[in-house]
């Protein structure tokens, strides 16, 4: 199943691997063993994160990087566990398929760059695996749609990593949003400005570099259109702050799908649009639209507004506002954040730990609070200003048939052909 | 500082990905000039000749403009005209990168015109690829028919790809060939071919992934049922159920793979219909937990009352682990006919079922269930007390809060904690007369309890009777009455007093304590109409009184007793109300203000010249740190030779650093080398290192 680049040695890219069905469920007292695929910067802080997490243990992790996959493992192997666990000596893998193909894996957490998640996900959940998968979901509407159509099929418990619905902070300020605190919601802002990232992806401009030894360069691009290798894209490990493959609009989506995955999906629970999404999109136009502007069925308008001062989500009614942000939060008036909501009114799906929910949900097989569903629409909110600002003109949607109205070009940027041999 | 981030955005973008990146950033569409059809097409054609020889590291100007000529001439005349010049360039011995650019650009604009040039491509194995990222997206047939007549002169990858367009493209006029192609001697094609089948939706290529999947072995049988699997759940989405039931069924059979029968297990209740309860108890029946599972599952889908029944009665039967799974999955339901299931699963004397109870009976619950639930969160701990106090805030029905605000004056002191919380967390407003009874409870817990919950529940209209009940306290009752009493206030507007009814009782304090409680509470509403009462008592000559009025002011929200506490701390001959007020001062300065830069460095250096000791300097400077002026940072640094102080001193210098970096840059510099040559201190070394390193 190895050297997909070289001679066609994959069907179809994939294997349809069938290995473990861990959708019976597990008594509290068992272990929860797990699997990570992407162990670079994010996948390692999330190894960190489960691995402080009682009722797991790590089994595997894989890289396309040798040097980044044997260093998970070592910190693995080393870390200090709870007595009462049995330890697994961390298996290693180049390929994620290999790791799929372990049957004692009953979970796996995909930490991969954005243009692997949507075929890695659909994979492991073919292969009767839980999936936590970090955002963005998928690097087009019809792969995050094809997510969730698998999650679905297979029983997955899925949780996609806009790991801010876990935080008090954002689920008190839409909770209060949704049940009209602040009187009839008129108007989102939302800020995703970071320095050193573009805001939407640009095409790859880098120049060609000799691929390291350590790397698997045609599996680290996989379903993406060839190009040579580039440090920046694909940084060895050591390197300081986040890869720049987040840039380039083969693997990401810019700050919209990285920061605009959290703002947006935050917006879209405030708004209640969890199964639905915009109806408008208007890019910047320098006139009537300063700024990347969406406008929902019920006539709320959610505005990517880059000078806002803090990194926040800004919910604005018709008698009040609530300003959100992963370090405060604030609302006008503030005696709402004193509000105790009562048990007629709208009660928002609480967690108070994105992975440990995920566990739980794992064992009781109740949804997780992030689900592919949940994943997948504001995903779509992510590409659908992508497109809308590629285009340079307004586009309507329909959030029903997942189709843009009366724009045919549009509707073609709705998925991405895939290099050979990957398909969904 | 808005625009300063959005500078160091713009150069960062120039510097990261070259200026032609930063223009796919920008936030307003440039102006377009205008120009006619010939010299466009003109200038069209001279801008392809410059990107013949294109590489993935060269500049993406030229590129970038063509991009914006098609997207300027989309739908128009004049876009047939440019998508031939661009089938030539894809003719010619451009290179590899600026044909993938082309196809890109032809992805989104391109029509049936292309089709030519990009099937021509589709056979070379190094650039096939690009050719069908242009191809997959065209619509139309003439695509189809190209892609189908490149299949069987294809190979490798090429064919892989070519494969796996036809099924993305659900052509069905490729049934045929994708048919032959799963029995192909390679491996890989055949399980491509059965893939592709499964995606066109059409009868033929249905029947022929089922007959894959009964002759088919290995990965190619494998991606059979897979491909089965996805042509029935297309059949369930177009309402033929029946069909797409059928083919579950075979799925559904023993010989299959778990995985598989979990799939179809799924499919088979959500398209049983009218035996949809049959179908599911029967699963429910199953020796095979998987099965039973993915039967809880699917409940939520079918979301029927009889079928929620039928699974709720098969609840007892079940082991442990599905028990839990189907109590949640019927909370989750929310239908109230599983109740009865539920209260008997609360029952259970398995912990995770009888925990999963407690807290479905908060969904699916009544009037009924408030004493149970009261009395479990009143003698247990832990989760199971956590499960069921949830539970009780959670309970629907108006008749849910007569009940509990029924039970409260009566109930023993445990209980009655418990119901005063819910009364909290339940909101009941119209508990308010009654908790003011219990904050006098003869439970000191139910007291505290109560004294909490009207802090959430009592409003501006309770002021009187919450200060009465202040006064009344002692201890630490009348310590959480006196934060009650601030949250309260402060649900006033700012305009409409919220101290008036503080002040309206201060004359009636009996005694020196009480007074000193309302003043405490004056300082921490912080409304100016106290301010003149709290200075008057800066001057009372009861010592406990003038100790109040420092603590009050001290408090203050903003700078405004500023003065006051300076004097204090300047002239008052009692120690305690000196260092009491130097603090005070100290936080003050702390705040956030308007004033200029120069009287709060005037208030440190005030406050430096009152400090009676170390730690009363080591506090200014603690304070020091949190401005950010030239001037903080020379004080700062002027105690960094002090041995008693170096540290505060080293603190300030980093902290304030960020801030003159830039208009002082040099005595910047030279001050955080002193810190990292001095430090003993790794983490402000490594934080001096860091800022000296981000100004050169």
């Amino acid at each position: 199943m190895k050297g997909v680049g070289g001679a066609v040695a994959a069907g179809a890219g994939l294997p349809y691997i069938m290995t473990s069905v861990s959708s019976g469920g597990f008594s509290p007292s068992e272990q929860i063993t797990l699997g990570f695929i992407g162990v670079g910067k994010q996948g390692m802080g999330l190894m960190l994160g489960f691995l402080n997490q009682p009722g797991c243990r790590i089994a595997a992790v894989c890289d396309v990087d040798e040097q980044k996959m044997k260093a998970a493992q070592e910190i693995v192997d080393s870390y200090p566990l709870d007595v009462k666990v049995k330890r697994l000596m961390c298996a290693g893998y180049r390929d994620f398929r290999d790791l799929l193909a372990r049957k004692d894996i009953d979970a796996v957490v995909i930490a991969t760059p954005d243009h692997w998640h949507s075929i890695i996900s659909i994979e492991a959940c073919k292969a009767g695996k839980d999936v936590y998968c970090e955002k963005s979901l998928a690097m087009s509407v019809v792969e995050a749609r094809a997510v969730v159509n698998a999650a679905k099929r297979s029983g997955c418990v899925f949780q996609t990593g806009s790991m801010q619905r876990s935080d008090f902070k954002f689920h008190q300020a839409c909770e209060l949003v949704r049940n009209g605190y602040i009187g009839k919601l008129k108007n989102v802002r939302l800020c995703i400005r970071t320095a050193t990232f573009p805001f939407y992806p640009v095409p790859c401009d880098l120049p060609a570099e000799p691929v390291p030894d350590y790397l698997d360069w045609d599996m680290w691009l996989g379903p993406a259109p060839w190009r040579p290798y580039n440090s920046r894209i694909a940084p060895p490990m050591g390197s300081s702050g986040w890869a720049h493959w987040r840039d380039y609009e083969d693997y990401a989506g810019g700050l919209m799908t990285d920061w605009g995955a959290h703002h947006f999906d935050i917006a879209q629970w405030g708004i209640g649009a969890d199964d639905s999404g915009p109806a408008e999109i208007y890019p910047a136009d320098g006139k009537e639209f300063k700024m990347l502007t969406y406008r929902y069925s019920n006539g709320v308008t959610v505005v990517r507004d880059d000078d806002m001062e803090y990194k926040s989500i800004l919910f604005t009614g018709t008698e009040g506002m609530i300003e959100v942000s992963r370090n405060f939060i604030d609302a006008k008036p503030q005696s709402l954040l004193r509000e105790h909501i009562g048990p007629e009114k709208i009660h928002l799906y609480k967690s108070e730990n994105h992975y440990a929910n995920w566990l739980d949900c794992i064992r009781s097989r109740q949804r997780a609070i992030c689900d592919a569903e949940t994943g997948c629409r504001s995903a779509t909110v992510c590409h659908l200003g992508i497109i809308a600002n590629r285009l340079g003109r307004p586009l309507k949607w329909d959030p029903s048939a997942e189709r843009f109205i009366g724009d045919g070009e549009a509707d073609r940027m709705l998925s991405r052909p895939m290099r050979s041999p990957w398909i969904l | 500082m808005n625009r300063l981030l959005k500078v160091i955005a713009v150069v960062t973008i120039i510097f990261c990905g070259g200026c032609e990146s930063a223009k796919m950033n920008k936030e307003t569409p440039a102006p377009k000039t205008p120009t006619s059809a010939p010299a466009a097409s003109n200038a069209f054609g001279e801008l392809l000749g410059k990107i013949k020889t294109y590489d993935f590291n060269k500049s993406r100007t030229d590129l970038v403009k063509i991009s914006d000529m098609i997207r300027d001439a989309s739908g128009k005349p004049e876009m047939k005209a440019m998508e031939k010049q661009l089938d030539e360039f894809l003719k010619s011995d451009a290179s590899y990168a600026a044909k993938d650019f082309v196809c890109r650009e032809l992805s989104v604009a391109g029509t049936e015109v292309s089709v030519p040039a990009l099937a021509s491509m589709l056979t070379d194995e190094k650039v096939s690829d690009i050719a069908r990222y242009a191809l997959e997206r065209i619509p139309g047939a003439a695509v189809d028919d190209a892609l189908r007549k490149a299949l069987s002169k294809a190979n490798g990858n090429a064919k892989i790809g070519i494969i796996n367009t036809l099924g993305v493209r659900g052509d069905k006029k490729a049934v045929e060939s994708l048919a032959k192609l799963t029995n192909d001697a390679n491996e890989t094609v055949a399980v491509a071919a059965v893939a592709a089948l499964g995606r066109i939706d059409d009868k033929s290529a249905t029947d022929a992934v089922a007959k894959a999947k009964d002759k088919g072995a290995g990965a190619v049988k494998t991606a059979a049922i897979d491909a089965y699997l996805r042509c029935a759940d297309r059949l369930a989405a177009k309402g033929q159920k029946e069909a797409a039931g059928a083919i579950y069924k075979q799925l559904y059979a023993a010989s299959e793979p778990m995985i598989v029968r979990v799939a179809a297990a799924r499919g088979m209740i959500l398209t049983a219909g009218d035996k949809t309860s049959e179908v599911i108890v029967e699963m429910l029946k199953s020796a095979d937990k998987p099965i039973q599972t993915v039967a809880i599952a699917t409940l939520k889908e079918v979301a029927k009352t009889d079928v929620i029944k039928a699974a709720a009665e098969q609840l007892a039967n079940l082991g442990a682990t599905q028990q839990m799974q189907l109590v949640f999955a019927l909370a989750d339901c929310g239908d109230k006919a599983a109740l009865p299931a539920v209260e008997s699963a609360a029952k259970s004397t398995d912990a995770a079922v009888h925990i999963a109870a407690l807290k479905a009976i908060g969904t699916l619950g009544d009037v009924t269930c408030v004493d149970t639930l009261i009395a479990t969160a009143a003698a247990k701990v832990g989760d199971e007390q956590k499960a069921a106090q949830e539970s009780l805030y959670r309970l629907h029905g108006a008749d849910v809060d007569e009940a509990i605000l029924k039970k409260l004056p009566d109930a023993e002191p445990k209980a009655k904690v418990e119901l005063v919380r819910s009364c909290e967390q339940r909101n009941i407003k119209a508990s308010v007369p009654v908790l003011m009874k219990t904050a006098k409870d003869a439970d000191a817990k139910v007291r505290i309890e109560s004294i909490k919950a009207l802090r959430a529940l009592a409003g501006p209209q309770d002021m009187a009777a919450l200060i009465e009940l202040q006064l009344a306290a002692a201890g630490n009752d009348r310590g959480e009455l006196e934060k009650t009493v601030v949250v309260v206030a402060k649900k006033i507007p700012e305009d409409k007093g919220q101290s008036q009814a503080v002040l309206a009782a201060l004359p009636s304090a009996k005694d020196v304590d009480a007074k000193c409680s309302l003043l405490s509470v004056l300082g921490k509403i912080g409304d100016e109409a106290a301010l003149p009462v709290l200075r008057d008592a800066l001057g009372d000559k009861d010592d406990q009184v003038k100790d109040a009025a420092v603590r009050a002011l001290s408090d203050w929200p903003t700078a405004a007793p500023a003065a006051d506490l300076l004097k204090v701390a300047q002239t008052s001959e009692n120690q305690v109300h000196k260092t009491l007020a130097l603090r005070g001062y100290v936080r003050l300065a702390g705040l956030a203000s308007n004033r200029p830069a120069e009287e709060t460095m005037k208030m440190y250096k005030d406050a430096m010249a009152l400090a009676a000791d170390v730690s009363e300097k080591k506090m200014v400077l603690s304070g020091l740190g949190s401005t950010s002026s030239f001037e903080a940072m020379q004080m700062a640094a002027g105690y960094l030779d002090d041995k008693d102080l170096k540290e505060e001193a080293e603190a300030a210098v980093v902290k304030i650093a960020e801030s003159t970096m830039k208009g002082h840059s040099r005595e910047t510099k030279e001050t955080l080398q002193k810190v990292i040559d001095g430090t003993t201190n790794e983490s402000v070394r490594e934080q001096a290192q860091k800022l000296l390193k981000q100004g050169k």
